[in-house]
């Protein structure tokens, strides 16, 4: 799968793609861009996708109700 | 020394509009940390994207908000655009700026009652919301609906405007651009307002861009970043400098947003003259789907930079269609700056970075 980062400072951005494989967890930014917290915590409600390192982890519970099991996208396609 | 315990803040609450819940940990009446939540009116947007024509999805995204529905069209367009080579016709991106900038200029005044209802002043509140009542006129005037225009096409815009509109477009800003002076006046003046907001949820520049803010609650820092600098639509033909204040606190905010108010009318102003000299189409029909590509776009929402990222393999349905809209991207820095306030003064600081949840969720 790929996790596409698009960054941008002022009317500047820089786009980049990140592969892996399945089951394995993308590295988290969070330590970088402390605001990456919310984006990363909402792909991981959403898709079979963790990040390790992520400050805050909500657990994939940030958007889904604590009795919801599963995400509800699924594996992300590509 | 006071208990420790959990308040829950929302997601029904007087001071908020739509529902959004934010645990609050508390000792005494100082917030000590905070844990949000959300998903109450997740719609599942992006989803629906993928199932309808990309057509049909112009439609669907502009329902994305209730507030600033043209700007979230205008970003689904200029995205398609780009990847069918469509070129816009120098009209229709005028047009876009004009409706573009009637919506930043109602939502403002939307959140400008807001706040004057949260201090408890009512009747600029009611003076606000009359105001507002012009704007929206002219939406109706123009396009037919006041709040969700339709106006925007893949392509173009949906209408044209004869000179006679354009006139009556004038007139109405003559009149809303002397009416906003005594509300602006008594913002920047009054001192109970001041009180409220002067220093609460300061940040910094570098924290504001470190947390990835956008919009007003960047530019209150400091940071003179607006995506009108990126010259989409007709931007690039005209004067567009951000409005920017140093304090980076709510005041600060309340002082763009007052100031982004004149800007929008300075817009209009530049604009107006350029569609009366200007005569043309104002629509290309698009009659192809896209091919397999990807696109991003980057427009300026009244709560700051909206990104739409759409990617295509061909055919009438869309692989997928991404929304960041602006609410997101300013709460990693709303739940920084809880810490350290009272519980009174929370409801304020929450609607200091103007949050649109319907956005947030999609």
């Amino acid at each position: 799968m790929v996790l596409l980062y698009h960054v941008a400072l002022g009317v500047q951005m820089r786009h980049l793609g990140l592969r892996q494989n399945g089951g394995v967890a993308f590295p988290s930014v969070s330590g970088v861009l402390p605001g990456a917290w919310l984006y990363e915590n909402e792909i991981q409600d959403q898709f079979e996708v963790t990040f390790a390192g992520l400050t805050p982890d909500y657990g994939g519970k940030l958007f889904l109700r604590r009795d919801v099991s599963g995400t509800p996208w699924g594996a992300p396609r590509g | 020394m006071a208990e420790r315990m959990v308040i829950p803040f929302g997601p029904q609450h007087p001071s908020l509009v739509e529902p959004i819940h934010m645990q609050l940990e508390v000792e005494g009446d100082t917030v000590l940390g905070v844990r949000p939540a959300f998903g109450f009116v997740h719609r599942g947007l992006e989803k629906l994207a993928e199932k309808r024509d990309w057509r049909q999805n112009v439609y669907l995204v502009e329902r994305t908000c209730g507030i600033c529905s043209f700007i979230h069209s205008l970003g689904y367009c200029l995205a398609l655009e780009e990847l069918l080579g469509v070129e816009v016709p120098p009209r229709a991106d005028l047009l876009r700026v004009m409706w573009g900038e009637l919506h930043r200029i109602q939502s403002h005044y939307l959140w400008l009652g807001l706040l004057a209802d949260a201090v408890g002043f009512e009747s600029l509140f009611m003076q606000t919301w009359r105001n507002r009542e012009r704007v929206l006129d002219l939406n109706e005037l123009t396009a037919g609906n006041r709040i969700v225009v339709s106006m925007c096409r893949v392509g173009g815009t949906a209408r044209d405007l004869d000179a006679e509109m354009l006139d009556r477009v004038e007139a109405t800003l003559d009149a809303a651009e002397s009416e906003f002076g005594p509300v602006e006046h008594t913002f920047r003046e009054d001192g109970g307002i001041a009180r409220r907001l002067v220093g609460l949820g300061r940040i910094t520049r570098e924290e504001a861009l470190g947390l990835g803010a956008v919009g007003p609650v960047l530019r209150a820092t400091g940071e003179a970043s607006d995506s009108r600098l990126l010259g989409y639509a007709g931007y690039g033909r005209l004067q567009v400098a951000p409005v920017t204040q140093a304090g980076g606190d709510a005041y600060a905010r309340l002082l763009v947003r007052l100031g982004e108010i004149r800007q929008s009318m300075a817009l209009l102003r530049q604009v107006l003259p350029l569609l009366r000299q200007e005569p043309g189409e104002t629509l290309v029909p698009v009659r192809k789907d896209p091919t397999a590509g990807e696109a991003l776009s980057r427009v300026e929402q009244p709560r700051g930079e909206l990104i739409y990222y759409v990617r295509a393999t061909g055919g009438k349905l869309l692989d997928r269609v991404r929304i960041r809209t602006p609410t997101f991207a300013n709460l990693p820095a709303l739940v920084h700056m809880v810490p350290g306030n009272e519980i009174g003064q929370v409801p304020a600081l929450v609607l200091s970075i103007d949050p649109c949840v319907s956005c947030t969720e999609r």
